[in-house]
């Protein structure tokens, strides 16, 4: 594959008479995850292409806004995962400002993010996963969702709503009742923490403990039952990328980018953040609206890489807190050879949230988070600047181009979803190779490939700034770019 | 006099008139009546079961991808229906009442209220005939509650 100059033309298809041609947007309103798997003339599985067909617009509708109401406005991107917008384009603001932000900022700027962090992960693996898990990926995707789950494991259903009900209270508790877009502001933040509030959040830290402990046990009593499903979801060599910090450990908020390849050697570490362009390419595909980007130095597509949970544990030396580091050593033993394999982010996942548990528990004692001293103050300093910060799906970057009156002329974001999608490309391959031939497509080959996908938990509203729920849809194409069949959920 | 009421709209701001659940919610909220705690959100949350669950009855309101103006506001009670979640997020008002009733044993009346969106670019504010659907709304909303009877 050659990568393509960027185009605008939200209608851009092409066609090769061996294979399918992709992407007419059925709707600019609800866009849809479609996969088609490409068979060779013997009927075996050549490729498989997972389509975002949701055109990005979000960066057009930006130029010519204050840098200042970036964070508030990118923040609106995504129900999900807005505090992460908000991080990063702070820090993109900080830069044009040419500030460094007070130390009390950068802790309650990071205790966000740790809530952040947790109320993601906690939907992820409790709401999307977890019932695949605990009910198995062949059962009826009526019951194999949080329903399902709440028949069987009706405490855990409720304890994984209050984990993801805890990591939205420190969030509301910092930014006010609802994610308030003047809180994190290019400089710093608005207001510092509370006592009351540090108290409140003080009290809800043994339940997100247990709960979080919890967790990690019963995956711990899974890993062994799903070898198979670790063995070819997602399991091949890519480097990973993430942030650390300057001692080279897990990191969320700050730091350098280190990459490691799939024996967890470093090949590039200690790289500046705001330089990502010399290192960071993106590729685009005709038949998706989701950009590929690759590590430069190997190319497109060697460079693939992957960002998230998975990524920060493969390059960090330990996170630095006891029970996630226990935790963390556990699960390098266990995985063993299978550190590349997707599967574990959901084991990943879960580490993590223990990890920003315990990391609230520290900052949660540090006085400076009531203090004053809160912002800096400045007018524009630069007319460019990157933020960049791990959100819960992987490194997110947000490039801001601004005039000398601060308003933006170019923005580009390379959210994490968009970072693992040559990774998902070639998951949801691997699965179609271990589970097609021939002309049908199994039943259960949709569950596997759903399963496959979610192991990433996408964000394909970040991604494609969309809105709505994923439909479902995979075609078989035959050698001469015929539909030989389809199938289709939701 | 009816019950303890919540309204939840919800949307995107910054997607033209998928706002309008959310607008409404505020406009709501705004007029501080007592009996109504109206609550406007991006998106349904688990955690909103928990809160839903105190509740005699619940409102929900969203824009619909069907185009329209105020004769197509249509409302609709909630059901028994419940559709998983798939590769999204986002949870539908029929799960977060599963959840309320499944998970905290509470049985609110509930109903979807939508509002017919007519444009989705990114933009802020809403198309005239959403703002004209939308005023529509809040008027089924009042005559709604004034319906409602205190629960014995």
């Amino acid at each position: 594959m050659n990568p393509k100059h960027e185009t605008q033309n939200p209608k851009h298809e092409t066609r090769n008479p061996n294979k399918l041609r992709i992407i007419d947007p059925v709707t600019r309103l609800e866009g849809h995850a479609k996969i088609t798997i490409h068979l060779d003339d013997s009927g075996k599985v050549e490729d498989a292409r997972f389509h975002v067909t949701e055109f990005r617009g979000f960066e057009r509708f930006c130029v010519g806004r204050p840098f200042w109401e970036m964070p508030g406005i990118t923040a609106r991107i995504c129900g999900i995962c807005p505090v992460s917008h908000l991080l990063a384009s702070a820090k993109a603001g900080d830069a044009i400002l040419a500030v460094e932000i007070p130390p009390a900022a950068v802790k309650l700027r990071r205790l966000m993010n740790y809530g952040q962090i947790i109320q993601s992960h906690a939907l992820s693996f409790f709401h999307l996963s977890a019932p695949d898990l605990l009910l198995g990926f062949d059962s009826d995707p009526k019951q194999r969702n949080v329903f399902g789950l709440m028949e069987a494991e009706p405490d855990l259903a409720r304890r994984g709503i209050r984990l993801r009900q805890f990591g939205q209270e420190v969030i509301a508790t910092l930014g006010g009742k609802k994610i308030h877009p003047s809180w994190c502001v290019p400089g710093g933040v608005s207001a510092p923490l509370t006592e009351e509030g540090r108290e409140t959040l003080r009290a809800w830290l043994p339940e997100a403990r247990e709960t979080a402990n919890i967790a990690i046990e019963l995956f711990k009593s899974w890993i062994d039952q799903y070898r198979e499903e670790a063995r070819c979801f997602g399991n091949f060599p890519t480097l990973f990328m993430g942030l650390v910090d300057d001692e080279g450990n897990w990191e969320t908020y700050d730091g350098r980018l280190r990459f490691v390849d799939e024996k967890g050697r470093i090949v590039a570490d200690m790289l500046v953040p705001s330089r990502f362009k010399e290192f960071i390419g993106e590729a685009v595909e005709p038949w998706s609206y989701l950009k590929f980007p690759y590590y430069k130095p190997r190319g497109y597509p060697d460079g693939i890489y992957r960002v998230g949970p998975l990524a920060r544990l493969n390059i960090c030396g330990k996170i630095g807190t006891p029970e996630a580091d226990r935790e963390l050593d556990t699960y390098r033993e266990a995985v063993g050879d299978a550190a590349g394999s997707s599967f574990f982010y959901h084991y990943a996942r879960l580490i993590e949230i223990l990890a920003c548990v315990e990391k609230i528990g520290l900052l949660l004692d540090d006085p400076d988070l009531t203090s004053d001293r809160i912002r800096a103050h400045a007018g524009v300093n630069r007319v460019e600047g990157v933020g960049a910060s791990e959100a819960p799906r992987g490194t997110l970057f947000h490039h801001y181009h601004v005039d000398d009156n601060g308003l933006t002329t170019a923005v580009n974001l390379i959210i994490a979803t968009g970072q693992n999608n040559l990774a998902m490309n070639k998951a949801v391959k691997q699965i179609a190779q271990n589970h097609i031939s021939g002309p049908k497509i199994p039943e259960g080959v949709l569950n596997l490939i759903e399963a496959g996908v979610r192991a990433f938990d996408p964000c394909l509203s970040c991604s494609t700034h969309a809105f709505g729920k994923m439909p479902l849809k995979v075609s078989l194409i035959g050698p001469k770019g015929e539909i030989i069949s389809e199938i289709a959920r939701n | 006099m009816p019950g303890k009421v919540m309204i939840v709209g919800y949307g995107n701001q910054i997607r033209g008139d998928d706002a309008a659940g959310l607008v409404l919610a505020e406009r709501i909220a705004a007029r501080d009546e007592r009996r109504i705690h109206s609550i406007a959100m991006p998106q349904l949350y688990p955690e909103l079961a928990h809160q839903i669950a105190e509740y005699d009855s619940v409102i929900f309101v969203d824009a619909s991808l069907e185009p329209g103006d105020e004769n197509d506001v249509t409302i609709r009670e909630l059901g028994k229906s419940l559709t998983p979640v798939l590769l999204g997020h986002a949870y539908s008002p029929d799960e977060i009442i599963g959840l309320a009733k499944r998970l905290y044993g509470g049985h609110p009346r509930s109903w979807i209220l939508t509002i017919p969106g007519n444009e989705f670019g990114w933009k802020e504010g809403l198309s005239t005939a959403t703002e004209k659907a939308l005023g529509k709304a809040e008027q089924i909303v009042f005559r709604m509650l004034e319906d409602m009877k205190e629960p014995d």
